[in-house]
């Protein structure tokens, strides 16, 4: 259960991200934590690093659900934001809001693994190494996309009507 | 840091509900127990489920979740159709909640509801793939599944046999309209008949259910006829109507058709007018308020209309084979003529 109360949000935010509608991703990230569980129970020390073994089953299950769908879902998570909710002063959750709005308007202007990335590494502070094992990509290769998506992100900033990207 | 990676980190802020996060903390916690019976008890909730059947600990907290979850979380799955993630999930959920509803009626009340869910899946599957015959015939067949169900609740006394009878009538019927619409969605966007002799079976398999209910709710036959309900009476009434309109529009059928006598498949002119004889019969029984013979009859003769419509498929179909055989050996006679003119040339 340690890992539910851990993970639970951020695999929330992982599968919302992706999926666009929070109640598909909150029952992607049960789906994920039922599956885990069935590994874990099968042989525990198959698993070396749980966390990212937790976003590989979850981004295989987003890649189930799509080929389900049949269609890629058009991401939209600048939607998502209207979830933020950072207690009662109303003045600092409105600025948490904008600034979050912000964020994930430049985001919807990067490429979906672009936007995976920068996810993984600075909202939830994974590791390169981890974030490699979960995309299956080599760590240099993950340091250097990292490195051109913030590049990108931070030039989208700069620009002053981000509405019209 | 720089802005931008600040404001990576405000994102957290985004979480699912913490009713749903605590709703699913419980289902996931019995599941572990149930796998791991070493768990120790460390919670009011774990002594309490702990003490239950393990099937019923799961259906505990997954019902608690139903309930939790409120009239504006429903979940996603409860969406899903088959070869989607989530529809296993579905299933699942409809499992726990048959296990934990009390009460017989309605149990079948909820066999029903989910048999309607699977021809609305499949519904969705024919509008949405045409590759989806596997799914297809899954979804056909748990449907007549969860008929089964119902019946099989429904029989263990007449008293519930009689007050569950309406309902199974009633929404076999409707089921019986929708796998119409289906049949015809199938060959409209398929445009193939792969499904007819499946969602043929599917609607032999409602009719079925419904009358084994309704005569098993007749089934005291020393039950005097004003203890009878009204529904029950009306029904059995408009069972043989149904049956005798059906003989009627097969006949008329033939007559308005140009079948000659070798395209009428063989017992079929018998078979219809042993059916008719059925009907009267029952149309006897049931003004001398006999009304479980009355439905014997009328269950006869309907066996009796559905033989005669399968002999009559069979016969067009293998007719229509012949023909099919005939057209292209026509064809590549035609071939070998135009080969040799060509030859000649």
């Amino acid at each position: 259960m340690a890992l539910y109360d851990q993970y639970s949000d951020a695999l929330f935010r992982f599968m919302l991200f992706k999926v666009s509608n929070r109640e598909t991703a909150w029952d992607l990230t049960q789906e994920c934590f039922f599956k885990t569980w069935q590994h874990l129970a099968a042989d525990k020390k198959a698993i070396t690093n749980t966390r990212a073994f937790l976003y590989t089953v979850a981004r295989n299950l987003v890649i189930d659900h799509w080929r389900a769908k049949e269609k890629h879902a058009t991401v939209d998570i600048e939607a998502a934001s209207y979830v933020i909710d950072d207690g009662n002063d109303v003045h600092h959750e409105a600025v948490l809001r904008d600034e979050a709005q912000y964020l994930l308007r430049l985001l919807k202007n990067l490429p979906e693994e672009s936007r995976e990335i920068l996810t993984l590494r600075y909202t939830d502070g994974l590791s390169f190494e981890e974030i490699a094992a979960i995309t299956k990509k080599s760590n240099v290769a993950i340091r250097v996309h990292t490195h051109r998506a913030l590049k990108k992100l931070k030039s989208l900033a700069g620009k002053k009507d981000i509405y019209h990207l | 840091m720089s802005r931008i990676k600040k404001q990576f980190k405000l994102l957290r802020s985004i979480t699912p509900s913490p009713s749903q996060k605590e709703n699913f903390r419980r289902v996931l916690q019995s599941r572990i127990m149930l796998d791991s019976s070493a768990l120790p008890a460390r919670s009011i909730f774990v002594r309490v489920a702990q003490s239950m059947r393990a099937a019923h600990a799961l259906a505990f907290a997954v019902i608690i979740t139903i309930i939790a979850s409120g009239s504006g979380a429903s979940f996603a799955a409860q969406n899903a159709i088959p070869g989607e993630t989530l529809y296993k999930i579905k299933l699942a959920t409809e499992q726990v909640r048959v296990a934990v509803t009390p009460g017989k009626k309605a149990k079948v009340e909820l066999h029903l509801g989910f048999a309607s869910r699977r021809l609305y899946e499949i519904e969705q599957l024919i509008e949405n793939n045409g590759n989806a015959h596997t799914a297809v015939s899954e979804a056909l067949m748990r449907y007549e599944n969860e008929l089964d169900e119902s019946e099989a609740i429904a029989m263990q006394n007449p008293a519930l046999a009689r007050a569950v009878a309406p309902i199974i009538g009633e929404t076999t019927e409707s089921h019986k309209k929708t796998l119409k619409r289906v049949s015809q969605k199938a060959h409209t966007r398929l445009f193939n008949d792969d499904f007819d002799d499946e969602i043929d079976d599917a609607y032999e398999h409602a009719e079925s259910k419904d009358d084994a209910v309704l005569y098993a709710a007749l089934a005291a036959t020393s039950t005097p006829s004003a203890m009878i309900s009204p529904e029950i009476k009306e029904k059995s009434r408009r069972k043989w109507e149904s049956i005798e309109h059906e003989v009627k529009k097969m006949g008329a059928e033939r007559e308005a058709s140009v079948m000659t006598e070798s395209m009428i498949a063989t017992g079929t002119t018998a078979a219809l007018s042993t059916a008719q004889e059925r009907v009267n019969e029952a149309k006897l029984r049931w003004e001398n308020g006999e009304y479980r013979e009355a439905l014997k009859h009328s269950i006869e003769a309907r066996e009796l209309v559905k033989k005669a419509e399968k002999m009559e498929k069979e016969k067009r179909k293998k007719r229509e084979r012949e023909e099919d055989k005939q057209k292209e050996e026509r064809d590549n006679e035609n071939d070998d003529e135009d080969d040799e003119d060509e030859d000649d040339n």
